[in-house]
């Protein structure tokens, strides 16, 4: 049988390498049903036009209630983008990814939102602060989250 | 888990073939899936918008949030109601889909055969003959329905003039019309499995089932007795049956057992939590935040089994069992932190020395950002770092609500 979140994530998994996968996402790598690695360009004409980007994504065993903590990866291979929203150690600060999060969404439905969210930036900076964040950034980025949920309620 | 093994044991919409190939085999399948869990709804319950989980998928949701994953309308644990019918599809559906799938497999093959050698369209027309063939077979059985209880309507007109006939089988003053027409309804119905014959002593048609008792009462029983024909009655409104059962004799099958209420469990003592837990017939074992957890976990696992069909209830054992088991994968992360507050409680010497050196180097570094600083940078719960994405995230998270 397998826990729920390992069922959910083989399904998904399913359809990451089905004919129904979104365009420009491709799983790199997903050994287990802890750790996936993701592939992910922007098509069309925008400003991260041929830039390649990889998304890490982490689950815990309360998936899909709880949210995966999504990051872009950072290594000799891959850079974060250069994004309003997205921080130079890859954390990404966007709604669906901390309380905007619903069971409902998915790996694919995360992608293709962040697709969106490149392909509509206007001008490639970092996010104000990045320098401060990025310092002293937990190495989880749903702990940021978090805390931000936390300090606004 | 194997991951290879897991992969094939997982059922999927994406079993069947795309929209164009198999047109709504796909969405049908996943229409009865629960978008939460991707699996078929397990005890599926509505949401006042319209959408529907499993019910302990839902209850999971709630124990966060309460609203509906896919709109976010606010909706109540107690809103949820369950749906007979979405259950009842899926039961009919998941005894069909091996069937379907094989159907599917099979006409895909057919294509490729008659792609490869056009000049042979063997299955398809075999499969088309047969489709002929039943229904001109149900297309002969309705007929034979109508046109037998008309049959049956003369020759009870009959028997009105001729009362005095020693084959004149039912004493025509006793039945009333309702008899009359609950006979006759009864034929209809019956019609499906049970044919009509005719009696070889009186000529009448006669249920296939009736007739030895027909013959045996020297032609005068042509269906069930009163009693009986209420009994069909019940049998088509069951509704009426149930309540009528429930005059007569309230046994416990009918009652529909309570949903257990949530407690609160702040105000509770841990004698009172082993109490309630023992109620239940529960381990009692474990310190309070167990003991909590684990009643909490027991009303949700028992309220949504409630919401299963009957038939399809687990035991309380079979509860039990599966609480146990979730006792058991949860302590696995029991070094994960869950309550940031205790977490912090906890750990708050070290946390305290954390700030102090935190603003021990802040002074030597003399940064105009002072102010920030009053609470910790590293520490890695709660309030500390929150400080320093604040300003920034703000902008950031209106933003990206705007786009989604």
């Amino acid at each position: 049988m397998g826990s729920i979140s390992a069922r959910r994530l083989a399904k998904e998994y399913k359809e990451l390498n089905s004919d129904e996968c979104p365009v420009g996402i491709k799983l790199l790598q997903a050994d287990d049903f802890e750790t996936w690695i993701i592939a992910i360009e922007v098509l069309g004409e925008t400003l991260y036009k041929d830039e390649k980007f990889a998304l890490k994504f982490r689950f815990d065993p309360q998936y899909p209630i709880s949210s995966p903590a999504v990051q872009f990866v950072v290594d000799e291979k891959y850079q974060a983008p250069l994004h309003p929203h997205v921080y130079s150690n890859g954390h990404i600060c966007a709604s669906i990814l901390g309380e905007g999060w619903s069971p409902v969404l998915s790996v694919p439905a995360v992608c293709v939102t962040l697709q969106s969210m490149l392909a509509s930036c206007k001008k490639k900076e970092r996010p104000e602060g990045n320098d401060r964040y990025v310092r002293f950034a937990p190495d989880n980025p749903k702990k940021t989250k978090f805390m931000y949920d936390d300090d606004t309620v | 888990m194997d991951t290879a093994a897991l992969l094939k044991s997982v059922s999927d919409p994406s079993d069947f073939p795309d929209e164009k190939s198999a047109p709504g085999l796909r969405s049908l399948d996943h229409a009865l899936r629960c978008n939460i869990c991707g699996e078929f709804f397990d005890g599926p319950v509505t949401l006042p918008c319209g959408h529907g989980f499993c019910s302990l998928c839902i209850r999971e949701h709630m124990r966060q949030e309460s609203n509906c994953p896919m709109c976010r309308v606010a909706a109540p644990e107690s809103s949820l109601r369950k749906n007979i019918a979405m259950e009842e599809a899926i039961a009919a559906w998941t005894s069909a889909r091996p069937l379907v799938l094989r159907l599917v497999s099979d006409e895909k093959k057919s294509i490729t055969e008659r792609e490869a050698n056009p000049s042979t369209t063997p299955s398809n027309a075999v499969n088309g003959k047969k489709r002929k063939w039943s229904s001109e077979g149900t297309f002969t059985t309705q007929e034979a329905g109508p046109s037998k209880v008309q049959k049956e309507k003369p020759a009870g007109d009959s028997r009105k003039n001729s009362g005095q006939s020693p084959k004149s089988p039912i004493r025509v003053d006793e039945r009333d019309d309702e008899v009359e027409m609950v006979n006759t309804s009864d034929i209809e119905e019956a019609d499906a499995v049970d044919p009509v014959v005719n009696c070889p002593m009186c000529a009448k048609s006669v249920l296939e089932s009736r007739i030895n008792p027909h013959i045996d009462s020297g032609c005068k029983i042509f269906l069930a007795s009163k009693g009986q024909n209420v009994n069909n009655w019940l049998k088509i409104f069951p509704g009426r049956a149930k309540g009528k059962e429930k005059q007569t004799d309230d046994t416990s099958n009918d009652v529909e057992p309570d949903r257990l209420p949530k407690a609160s469990y702040g105000v509770l003592k841990e004698k009172k939590l082993r109490e309630m837990l023992q109620e239940h017939k529960l381990p009692t074992t474990g310190d309070k935040a167990t003991l909590i957890a684990r009643h909490q976990r027991w009303i949700m696992i028992y309220n949504a089994n409630l919401d299963r069909a009957a038939k399809q209830r687990k035991t309380n054992n079979e509860l039990r069992a599966d609480l146990a088991r979730w006792e058991e994968t949860r302590s696995f992360k029991k070094d994960q932190v869950s309550d940031g507050v205790a977490y912090q409680e906890a750990h708050k010497n070290e946390f305290n020395q954390m700030i102090k050196d935190a603003r021990k180097r802040l002074v030597k570094k003399e940064t105009p950002e002072k102010s920030r600083s009053t609470t910790t940078h590293a520490a890695p719960s709660t309030s500390g770092p929150s400080n320093v994405v604040a300003g920034g995230d703000d902008d950031n998270v209106a933003d990206s609500q705007d786009e989604s």
